[in-house]
């Protein structure tokens, strides 16, 4: 988990060539949720993180067509990452502790490593941005499977109840219980192989 | 594995379904049963860590966003990527957009109406100058441009605009002729004006005449009450918006895009700021439900601009304005502007007030008083001067720090002199300051003495009998300290018969008349029964600057333990400049801060501080750098006590709402927390830094002086803050001063203070240098004035330290992590901190242990055992918490990772 994997070149270069609006809704819905992920946890409220999502997006817009995209020069993940990172301070947020806040608890507060180098604010991005593409790539796989199936890998391998639990509460077998489990986290896993690979 | 379980080949292809049928029916069977095959199922599909990935992520999505989904569906909306309105106006094709017109040099046509010239951008259309055919007149016409026609939120805005417009009848709101929503460019037709906004006066002009303002504030206010009288608040009234007609400037209110019927709140965009920040209402900024009051607010902000030239709440940016519309009062406009009458100023100050309910009730009052003055303006002998507007002069000016009132400290000397008069004999016309609030004295003259009492007539106008006894000779001249407009202290500079010139502790100065000052009226205010009187749990915050070396606190301990009839230990390193203490009600949320200032002699003065509420996200408290000691109070029993640090000057108190349940066997739990935010915005980089280069302040760089009792901070556009210091010795004024902040991102403010005769200025230290390389730095530099909780400072370095191979620099690093393990080791033993906080302390130690091991060529085998033990204890703890509702399974997860990264690492490193 711990490599990050660069953007894919397909989609930004579709996007700076062609501009065509599928890979722009694609963009959007990927990078969208991050980067309002990214800003709910730095503690913006709902409204002012869909403000900063709505922001960047326009910077990603009207940087599109001179968006000269040369891997050498670094990931465009990065680049997202400072603009959301400028508009974080024009926001008036500080980059600060993960949950700080956001109404956490004290204990969770203690939890946390405070973070100290851009290092580890950058890895908090990456984070973020593994978490949506699982998010994304859990849509895509939901979408694909029943939702019994669904449900059986939700309950055990998410919230971590035991098979023969969720088996009994659901009225399926044991087995079918870890088939549904290890199915749907094959599919996943290939998903977000697929979005990360490079094309 | 026993003989009796199928090969992985064959799970794997279950996985893939591709077996027979009969054969995938016997291994379901054998899988129903077998627990070894089950794991074997689990670790084929995935790795361990793969299955704490998905658990972490998938554990915790993000919450449904409305907001968001709005963001998203309208950036997909643009067909392709677009930026602001003002692009895509630019790109209106009258061409395609309108039939072609006969006539050459027009626009162009759109049904009845002959397309002239486009005359405007506004709101979300462009306005066009047009000839309506069928009646032979000429219009205004506003289209929705093209590309903003196609998003569904625009259209029912630019028809919610129309319908307001067309509702309101009145000579000062624009007429709407016809709408047309259906079509593919919607328009809306309404009366043309010939002439200029009031924007373009004041531009062009400068602050305008008196009895201008007055009428267009008037005609204002008038359109403003039949907006209002319909429901309606505009919600927009900006300069720009106001239109004045050619010849005889009548005023017409236009735009009216953002404007909503009060019960209308469906269309309303959740969370979006509508409209120029500039001139917007405190309410509105903070994204509140507004009223026609907003409005007011609105109008004194034009009132404001037309008096002075300028708006009242300027800043770099959108935010900072916003802050300035939430947070702070403007400039005092005769300080800008003296032809500008008090009344005026008065009127303005009650449309300005941040609660609306403070606000006058009503345009159409607004708009009578207005009427009222221009006509005894006009006509000073027929028309009566209206009665002055009560503007409370010692409301706080927004959160800005009152200064304690300096002249409690001349009250042993008047209070002295004020005995004697006990006998004294007043006479009529005898210039005194005679009390008329509890706590204030006003200039007034004696008109009238019967006995014991006295008639005084104040400056201002009021009359009133008081005793002979609380009257004071009026001896207000150079140097004495009062209080002027809005509650401000200062120092009168000059006299010139009724008025004065005041300086005020921020740096502000107006000339005042002696009728709008007011000092303290003699008796102190009361404050060690305080506490016990309210007997409500109170939070309490001490802010503790540390000293080197200081007389006295001493005093300032028994003081202190007076309050919380409990023994408060500050070690000497602690020594408090100021204290600082706040309480909040339970349920009154407004939070009321008093500042105490320590004088040499040990007596403590209280001053009311700023004025915050326990709202999250509105106010906030400016704290001097420092360590800040959180306690509550509850019945004068000290509860709870944490310290928190604040990095920068200008930094913050913010309280956020707690969600942790009130643990029930402890009652004096606090209702929420308060933490220390910075307002710093700009992340400066290592090679941005320079030597002697100023401060940065909230938003603006600026520089420090340091005077024999003030330290005070100018921004480089003249704002000022001053704090008030405890009364240092000049002459023991150190060269140089240490001041360590403890945060650890790039907004650090460690660095050195050098003083230059009575001036300070900061030289920050490159960011990232680890303290005790400046703790060296700084020995043997001169007398060091002030440096922070020395333990605190010693903590955080460790976690933000940058691996360093200096062998000594490790050993100092244990050193210091191994006090602050001993440290927590006490405070969860007190109870003040939770199990797992000496836990994390732990591993840090461990962690900083391991490093120097290494950097001594030691084996580390037994170190990374009792690390990745302490990580294991951290995980059940973490999962006790989890158990009890505390934290999310995402939490433990991280945790666990952790733990699982450790295992990684020090397995690969060093012994098996």
């Amino acid at each position: 988990m711990g490599d990050s994997h660069p953007t894919r070149p397909s989609l930004l270069a579709r996007l700076c060539n062609h501009r065509d609006d599928e890979s722009w809704a694609q963009f959007v819905a990927i990078y969208g949720p991050l980067v309002y992920g990214f800003a709910r946890k730095q503690g913006l409220q709902d409204a002012d993180a869909a403000d900063l999502t709505q922001e960047a997006l326009r910077q990603v817009a009207r940087s599109m067509p001179d968006f000269d995209y040369d891997p050498a020069r670094g990931t465009f993940r990065g680049w997202l990452f400072t603009v959301v990172r400028n508009l974080l301070t024009k926001f008036g947020k500080c980059l600060q502790r993960p949950g700080l806040g956001a109404g956490n608890t004290e204990a969770l507060d203690r939890l946390e490593e405070i973070p100290d180098s851009a290092e580890t604010l950058s890895a908090l991005w990456e984070a973020e941005h593994e978490r949506q593409l699982y998010a994304w790539a859990a849509e895509k796989v939901r979408g694909e499977v029943q939702e019994s199936t669904w449900r059986a890998f939700h309950e055990t391998a998410v919230l971590g109840h035991a098979p023969a639990e969720v088996a009994g509460r659901f009225g399926m077998s044991v087995a079918a219980v870890y088939l549904a489990k290890n199915r749907v986290m094959v599919r996943l896993k290939a998903r977000v192989r697929e979005l990360d690979a490079e094309s | 594995m026993s003989t009796n379980c199928p090969s992985r080949e064959n799970w794997r292809a279950l996985l893939d379904s591709a077996l027979p049928e009969a054969q995938q029916a016997e291994m379901h069977a054998h899988l129903e049963r077998c627990r070894q095959c089950q794991a074997t199922l689990d670790a084929l599909s995935a790795g361990r860590e793969s299955w704490v990935d998905v658990a972490l992520h998938l554990a915790d999505p993000t919450s449904a966003s409305p907001a968001l989904d709005n963001v998203l569906r309208d950036a997909v909306e643009h067909t392709q990527p677009r930026d602001t309105v003002a692009d895509a106006a630019g790109e209106f094709d009258a061409a395609a957009c309108l039939q072609r017109s006969r006539i050459p040099g027009h626009l162009g046509r759109l049904g009845h109406y002959e397309i002239l010239e486009l005359v405007g951008k506004g709101g979300f259309g462009l306005v066009f100058k047009a000839r309506d055919e069928t009646l032979d007149r000429i219009v205004a016409m506003k289209m929705l441009i093209p590309v903003l026609a196609s998003n569904a939120t625009a259209r029912r805005r630019f028809i919610r605009e129309a319908k307001a417009a067309a509702a309101i009848r009145n000579d000062h709101v624009i007429g709407i002729y016809a709408v047309e929503g259906e079509a593919a460019i919607p328009y809306l037709a309404m009366e043309f004006i010939a002439g200029q906004s009031l924007q373009d006066k004041l531009d062009k002009k400068g602050p305008l005449e008196l009895k201008e303002i007055l009428r267009i504030g008037m005609q204002i206010a008038h359109g403003l009450a039949a907006a209002h009288a319909q429901g309606h608040v505009h919600r927009d009234i900006k300069p720009a918006n106001i239109l004045l007609e050619n010849g005889v400037e009548r005023v017409k209110i236009t735009d009216f895009g953002l404007a909503r019927a009060v019960d209308d709140a469906s269309l309303t965009q959740s969370g979006t700021i509508a409209g120029t920040p500039m001139y917007m209402s405190p309410e509105q900024a903070a994204g509140e439900t507004v009223d026609h009051r907003a409005d007011l607010f609105s109008l004194g902000s034009v009132l404001y601009t037309m008096c002075t030239g300028r708006p009242p709440f300027r800043a770099s940016g959108t935010l900072g304005v916003i802050k300035r519309v939430m947070d702070e009062t403007p400039r005092s406009i005769r300080a800008v502007n003296p032809e500008i009458p008090e009344w005026l100023e008065h009127i303005i100050a009650k449309l300005h007030a941040k609660k609306p309910e403070d606000r006058f009730p009503t345009a159409k009052e607004v708009a009578e008083l207005l009427g009222q003055h221009l006509a005894h303006l006009q006509q000073p002998e027929q028309m009566p001067r209206p009665a002055p507007v009560g503007s409370s002069p010692h409301a706080p000016r927004g959160d800005a720090p009152v200064a304690p009132p300096e002249a409690t400290a001349q009250l042993p000397r008047e209070a002295a002199a004020h005995a004697e008069r006990g006998a004294h004999t007043w006479r009529v016309g005898d210039r005194v300051l005679a009390p008329w609030e509890p706590e204030w004295a006003y200039p007034a003259t004696v008109r009238e003495i019967n006995g014991d009492s006295v008639y005084v007539w104040f400056d201002d106008g009021e009359l009133s009998w008081v005793e002979a006894a609380d009257l004071r000779p009026l001896d207000i001249r150079e140097g004495s300290r009062v209080f002027g407009s809005w509650g401000f202290c200062g120092v009168v500079t000059e006299r010139d018969g009724d008025r004065v010139h005041i300086a005020y502790d921020d740096g502000d100065e107006e000339w005042a008349n002696l009728k709008d000052i007011y000092v303290p009226s003699g008796k102190p205010p009361v404050p060690s029964s305080f506490w016990k009187k309210t007997g409500k749990v109170a939070l309490v915050a001490v802010l503790v600057l540390a000293f080197t070396e200081w007389r006295g606190y001493t005093r300032i301990l028994s003081y202190v333990r007076s309050f919380f009839d409990q023994v408060v230990t500050l070690d000497i390193a602690d020594a408090p400049l100021q204290v600082k203490i706040f309480e909040t009600k339970d349920e009154d949320p407004n939070a009321k801060g008093f500042s105490v200032r320590m004088r040499a002699k040990g007596t403590m003065q209280f001053a009311p501080a700023q004025a915050f509420t326990a709202d999250a996200k509105v106010k906030s408290l400016r704290l001097a750098p420092g360590n800040y000691w959180l306690m509550a109070s509850k019945d004068g029993q000290l509860v709870h006590r944490e310290l928190i640090q604040a990095k920068l000057w200008g930094e913050s108190i913010v309280r956020i709402p707690s969600s942790k349940k009130e643990d029930a066997n402890d009652a004096a739990k606090l209702q929420g927390k308060w933490i220390v935010q910075s307002h710093a915005r700009q992340t400066q980089d290592a090679k941005d830094i320079k030597p002697n280069m100023p401060l940065d302040d909230a938003s603006k760089p600026g520089r420090i002086e340091f005077s024999a009792d003030r330290m005070r901070m100018q921004s480089a556009d003249g704002d000022v803050i001053t704090e008030q210091l405890f009364a240092i010795d000049p002459t023991k004024l150190p060269k140089q001063i240490h001041l360590f902040g403890v945060g650890s991102n790039a907004h650090e403010v460690s660095g050195i203070y050098k003083i230059d005769g009575d001036k300070l200025t900061l030289c920050l230290a490159p960011a990232g240098q680890p303290l005790p390389t400046l703790f060296k730095a700084a020995e043997g530099q001169g007398d060091v004035l002030m440096v922070c909780n020395r333990e605190a400072a010693g903590q955080k370095q460790v976690k933000s330290a940058t691996p360093s191979e200096d062998l000594a620099e490790l050993r100092r690093l244990v050193a210091l992590q191994d006090t602050e393990v001993e440290r927590m080791r006490l405070r969860v033993k007190q109870g003040f901190e939770p199990a797992h906080a000496l836990v994390q302390a732990e591993i840090s130690l461990f962690e900083v242990k391991i490093r120097l091991a290494e950097a001594e060529k030691q084996p580390i085998s037994d170190l990374a055992k009792q690390l990745i033990q302490r990580h294991e204890e951290n995980l059940s703890l973490a999962k006790n918490l989890h158990n009890a509702g505390v934290i999310t399974q995402a939490e433990v997860g991280r945790v666990e990772k952790n733990l699982i990264e450790a295992k990684l690492k020090y397995r690969i490193e060093g012994a098996p």
